[in-house]
């Protein structure tokens, strides 16, 4: 997929976006604090997300088994599954839908896979119009740019950004207070949920035991991208299975207090068929479309884990690294620790290597993830396989070399130490910091300064203080 | 293009074995909500309610008897400037006597009846100022109300006007989504589950601009929920 410019070049340009820096940072604040005030007053989270790990890998461990009674009871309740086993296929039904409804306006509440395929395009070049009615996911729509983050799409622009972007298409100056902003939305995208002939929305869990989706929101758009259109489409990636509504309301419990601090989002809608005979409103057609797109390339790895993943985005908002760079320098569709694996995983670490390495290995993701992945431990085993298939630069593989060699021998430590530092010395700056290495040491400057070797060397130092050698 | 079966195939294959199909959840013995909240119907539930409702920007009545019900609609009703409302054929809604007040009140109405014009009803419900609904249950712990939508029970009323007003039966608060699922799961066994059911927690509202709170984005900007007791 996508992925020029260089991963070097989008942080270069995610870190002179002092909006964008500021921004995170609130975002960050804001959903942590909200998180960790829920799992104070839960009082028992760790069971919570003991159960939910359990559920999951039992659901994966049994995926075959529950896809087929999902499926089997979707239709039962009179919808239509597609299994896709790749992106392209997921397309080439939802747009043979598109063509066969003549459908004109798409309107689609927020689908972070319909983001992995690159659905909107391929709809676009058929000339229908898109809309993206999550407000978030509608700014970034405008802005032409990918989402910054899994729960709030366009989290990084300011108020200034939108209200220039909403008054472009309003052709008249808004003002920039939040409700002027939200009328405009509710305004333009009303009309648009009543006329589209299509409706899609993700689904956040599939439950097998009744062949329902269920879809969270806080707007209602997913609501109302059912309402009018006559047909309806749920995208959903082939994991997001629960096998009962015991197991919804352990994943429920957890999703909005881990995402945005929430105990409930506004809108959980439980959709079980399209409408029934008596129904007024609601879609003549519901299809389910079912995709693999690269997951179960993960089944049989020792990555099984990360399909755990119930997406409430927690681990980005204590990622330091998401932290300074955004969701958008990743460059994949979704982003901090889990975009990182992801990445790798659904596409091609070939193409995506850089990002387990720009991560510091805290371990905040996992101490904090839903769903107990071990996600540093997977970012750590993807850089040895980076390592493994020779994708890190060539002159890093030669300075670990020479490092390790060197470590190994005292001696030759101790004079690289010396040698090290006289050259060295000409290139740190004031602060005795090095900002563009020589040699081997350019690669490590150019994403970290180096320190320039300390005067007097910790052997040194030890062994004038008469320590043992 | 994949078939089922070959999409399936390929997972147990992934899974390094033969294709399983029965899967049962396991009996856990224990359960995270086992010593959560206590037992329905207590006033306990009801302040809880309450109060999470009125966090999320929600306002909560209780009323009992015609003559309260009357006055806090009116209440409403006056301070939102409601001029004109839709509501549920929900026999709990009809049995409050619903028709006449509102008629007292000079309020243009209609009734979400399948028998009805159907395309009138829609465009009515999205130009009307109110939608008035009568929840199934209601989930203390978050404030949270659920609809078993479907024929006379609209999924408009509830999301296309501004204000929202929902009755609720004291009888038919629980104190979480651990009962309300059971109720689902009873429900579906049962009868099934209407094509749409759902969960309603506050106003509609959006942080995308800037972390700012924003209400009333796609949904109602207004929420009432009032508790009848009895």
């Amino acid at each position: 997929m996508a992925h020029e410019p260089a991963f070097q070049e989008r942080v270069k340009k995610a870190l002179q976006n002092e909006n964008m820096k500021k921004a995170l940072r609130n975002v960050q604040a804001t959903f942590r604090n909200g998180r960790d005030r829920q799992v104070e007053i839960m009082g028992n989270w760790d069971e919570w997300v003991d159960r939910a790990k359990e559920i999951r890998a039992h659901v994966l461990e049994n995926l075959d088994s529950y896809l087929d009674q999902f499926s089997t009871n979707v239709e039962k309740n009179g919808g239509k599954v597609f299994f896709a086993a790749t992106g392209q296929e997921a397309i080439e039904y939802i747009t043979n839908l598109a063509r066969e409804k003549n459908c004109k306006t798409f309107v689609k509440s927020k689908s972070m896979v319909s983001e992995e395929i690159h659905l909107n395009h391929a709809l676009e070049e058929m000339g229908i119009d898109v809309a993206e009615t999550d407000l978030g996911e509608y700014i970034i729509q405008l802005a032409h740019e990918p989402p910054a983050h899994i729960v709030g799409p366009a989290l990084h622009k300011t108020r200034e950004e939108i209200s220039e972007l909403f008054s472009q298409l309003a052709g008249k100056k808004l003002s920039k207070d939040t409700p002027t902003l939200t009328r405009f939305v509710r305004k333009t995208l009303r009309p648009k949920f009543l006329n589209a002939e299509i409706g899609m929305t993700g689904c956040n869990f599939a439950v097998a035991s009744t062949g329902s989706v269920v879809v969270v929101t806080n707007e209602g758009n997913a609501d109302m991208s059912t309402i009018s259109p006559k047909a309806h489409i749920v995208l959903m990636g082939m994991e997001r299975i629960v096998p009962d509504w015991k197991s919804l309301d352990v994943c429920q419990t957890l999703l909005p207090r881990a995402a945005t601090g929430q105990a409930m989002n506004v809108y959980t809608n439980v959709i079980s068929g399209p409408k029934q005979a008596a129904d007024i409103d609601g879609p003549e057609e519901w299809h389910v479309v079912i995709l693999d797109n690269g997951r179960s390339n993960i089944l049989g790895t020792k990555y099984r884990e990360v399909l755990h993943c119930i997406r409430c985005g927690a681990c980005l908002n204590y990622c330091p690294t998401y932290r300074q760079i955004g969701g958008q320098a990743y460059g994949f569709a979704y982003s901090g620790p889990i975009g990182a694996i992801l990445a790798c995983l659904l596409d091609d670490i070939k193409v995506w290597k850089d990002l387990p390495f720009a991560c510091t290995l805290c371990g905040a993701c996992t101490e904090n993830c839903s769903v107990g992945i071990p996600l540093d431990q997977f970012i750590l085993q993807l850089r040895v396989e980076a390592v493994q298939k020779g994708l890190t630069p060539w002159s890093e593989r030669v300075a670990m070399k020479a490092f390790s060699t060197a470590a190994s021998n005292p001696g030759l430590y101790e004079l690289g130490l010396k040698i090290g530092r006289s050259v060295l010395r000409g290139r740190a700056n004031q602060d005795g910091v090095i900002e563009k290495g020589p040699g081997p040491l350019a690669a490590w400057t150019q994403h970290k300064d180096f320190p320039l070797p300390a005067e007097q060397s910790f052997r040194d130092w030890w062994r004038k203080e008469g320590g043992n050698q | 293009m994949a078939t089922k079966e070959q999409f399936l195939d390929r997972i147990a294959n992934r899974l390094g074995r033969e294709r399983r199909t029965g899967a049962r959840v396991p009996e856990w013995k224990n359960n995270p909500w086992d010593n959560l909240r206590d037992g329905p119907g207590n006033e306990g539930q009801v302040e809880l309610f309450r109060k999470s409702l009125e966090a999320l920007g929600g306002r909560f009545y209780q009323a009992s008897g015609a003559e309260e019900i009357k006055e806090v609609l009116k209440e409403i009703l006056e301070k939102e400037q409601v001029k004109s409302l839709v509501y549920n054929k929900d026999q709990r809604l009809l049995d409050l006597g619903l028709a006449h007040y509102l008629d007292e009140m000079g309020i243009e109405t209609r009734v979400w009846d399948p028998a009805g014009n159907h395309e009138e009803l829609k465009t009515f419900a999205e130009q009307a100022d109110a939608g008035i609904v009568f929840a199934d249950l209601g989930l203390a712990e978050t404030a949270t109300v659920l609809f078993y939508n479907g024929g006379p029970k609209g999924r408009s009323v509830s999301l296309l006007p501004p204000v929202f007003i929902t009755f609720l039966r004291k009888r038919d608060m629980v104190p979480r989504l651990t009962q309300a699922v059971a109720h689902l799961e009873e429900r579906a066994q049962k009868e099934g589950l209407p094509a749409y059911t759902n969960f309603v927690t506050g106003p509609s509202r959006s942080g995308d601009i800037e972390m700012d709170l924003s209400i009333g984005v796609h949904g109602p900007a207004s929420a009432y929920v009032i508790l009848l007791d009895p």
